[in-house]
């Protein structure tokens, strides 16, 4: 039984990272690992669980002696009150930025695949306000939610894979050979910097009971990931191949388009629809109750609800601001976001445990 | 903007009445800062919505720009 009515357990922190990588894995993933890796792309996961599970032991060992901490107390007591605050600070900033780009995605995908002539403002506004009511219940509210939604979200993706499999071409998944080992550690760049965001997830960790147990589910949430993203890069290369993927906007709603059974049920897209706007909320919601925990920590306030509204009307506004088109969005992904994600999301937790250990030691 | 600014408006007066309740006055200034950061924002980017966004400034900064 949990300790207190207002925490999650680590378990529902986990569900709640499954489904934050599940909204930006479609969206990504297919296309950098055909680009990257070709037809050995559906591979790149594999390369990827090893930083994963390092980034979990780091995250196990950071909050090994401050189990009713977050991270923000583990780096000011790290790093001391003036440099804590600057990396708090980035982090912060980072996390609002992100937010921007998640909700600009999330309308972006209604945009671009089912009502192209609706305005933006329409699609942020709705789904702003929804994550807003939702959030001043607390996070709990809404890892409860979650609990129940992930069990939907991978019933419709598991159900997709099976209807997508009569439309498979082995040719398009193999051979691979050793010489796909260089261009699968690129393309799992891609991966990483997704998987980091389970760092981001601590921000609040004083609202998660069993930190103990970080490592446990961890490594039960990376054989998900490991098992989740493959299916989907084999849906989506073993479908079309790598050529095609590489080149789609949207291959996993594309895939999807192609499913037809028994040639009467056809067009089921709107299912995908529906688990990626199911995604997208608990993604927008869970950034959010970080941000807003971070502010909470770096001015030593004395609760977060307040500032949910500064929050999402800032990250409505910055939705319209961060790009002018969807080419403009892709491109500051591929080159600000992902490397900007390892740097925040695995060099600098890692950085953090060595100082912390340097220091103990001393 | 005008409607934007009405809603920034309505939300502060909310959460600053329950913040002034709840005499939490620390929280009450950061919010206030926070919130007149955003409302000039707001007023920034929607006195023209048509200026360089923020991939592009970024981009130019960092060389890549057209």
């Amino acid at each position: 039984m949990l300790s207190s009515r207002e925490k999650i357990s680590i378990r529902q922190a986990v569900i709640l990272f499954l489904m934050f990588v599940y909204s930006a894995a479609i969206r990504i993933f297919p296309a950098y690992a055909a680009k990257t890796a070709g037809r050995a792309g559906w591979l790149s996961p594999v390369v990827a669980l090893l930083p994963f599970v390092c980034l979990v032991y780091i995250i196990q060992a950071l909050f090994i002696d401050s189990k009713g901490a977050n991270l923000s107390d583990i780096i000011y007591k790290t790093l001391g009150k003036f440099f804590g605050s600057a990396v708090i600070t980035l982090y912060l900033v980072w996390l609002m930025i992100s937010l921007g780009i998640i909700v600009r995605n999330f309308a972006e995908r209604f945009l671009s695949s089912l009502l192209p002539s609706t305005p933006i403002s329409f699609f942020t506004v709705t789904i702003l306000a929804l994550a807003f009511f939702t959030l001043r219940r607390g996070i709990v509210y809404i890892s409860r939610t979650a609990e129940f939604l992930f069990l939907i979200l991978t019933c419709i993706f598991i159900i997709l894979f099976v209807l997508t499999i009569p439309n498979f071409e082995v040719i398009n998944l193999f051979p691979v050979t050793y010489y796909d080992a260089l261009p699968l550690i690129k393309s799992s760049y891609s991966v990483i910097s997704i998987w980091s965001i389970f760092t981001f997830i601590f921000f609040f960790g004083d609202k998660i009971n069993d930190k103990e147990h970080i490592k446990r589910f961890g490594l039960q949430g990376s054989v998900y990931l490991l098992i989740t993203t493959m299916m989907l890069l084999i849906q989506t290369i073993g479908v079309y191949g790598y050529s095609v993927i590489e080149r789609v906007p949207s291959a996993y709603a594309f895939v999807v388009k192609s499913i037809s059974v028994l040639e009467t049920i056809e067009r089921i897209e709107s299912i995908a629809v529906v688990s990626w706007v199911i995604a997208d909320f608990i993604t927008i919601s869970v950034i959010s109750y970080a941000i807003v925990s971070i502010i909470k920590s770096l001015f030593s306030l004395s609760d977060v609800k307040p500032f949910i509204s500064p929050v999402m009307i800032f990250a409505y506004i910055f939705s319209l601001y961060i790009a002018q088109n969807k080419f403009e969005l892709e491109n500051f992904t591929s080159y600000i976001s992902m490397p900007v994600n390892i740097i925040l999301g695995f060099i600098l937790p890692l950085v953090i445990l060595i100082i912390k250990a340097v220091r103990r030691a001393a | 903007m005008v409607y934007l600014l009405l809603v920034i408006a309505t939300v502060s007066i909310s959460d600053i009445r329950d913040l002034v309740s709840q005499n939490r006055k620390k929280d009450l200034y950061v919010y206030a800062v926070f919130m007149l950061l955003v409302a000039a924002f707001a007023i920034f980017y929607f006195s023209d919505p048509a200026r360089d966004s923020f991939s592009k400034i970024i981009f130019s900064i960092a060389g890549k720009g057209d």
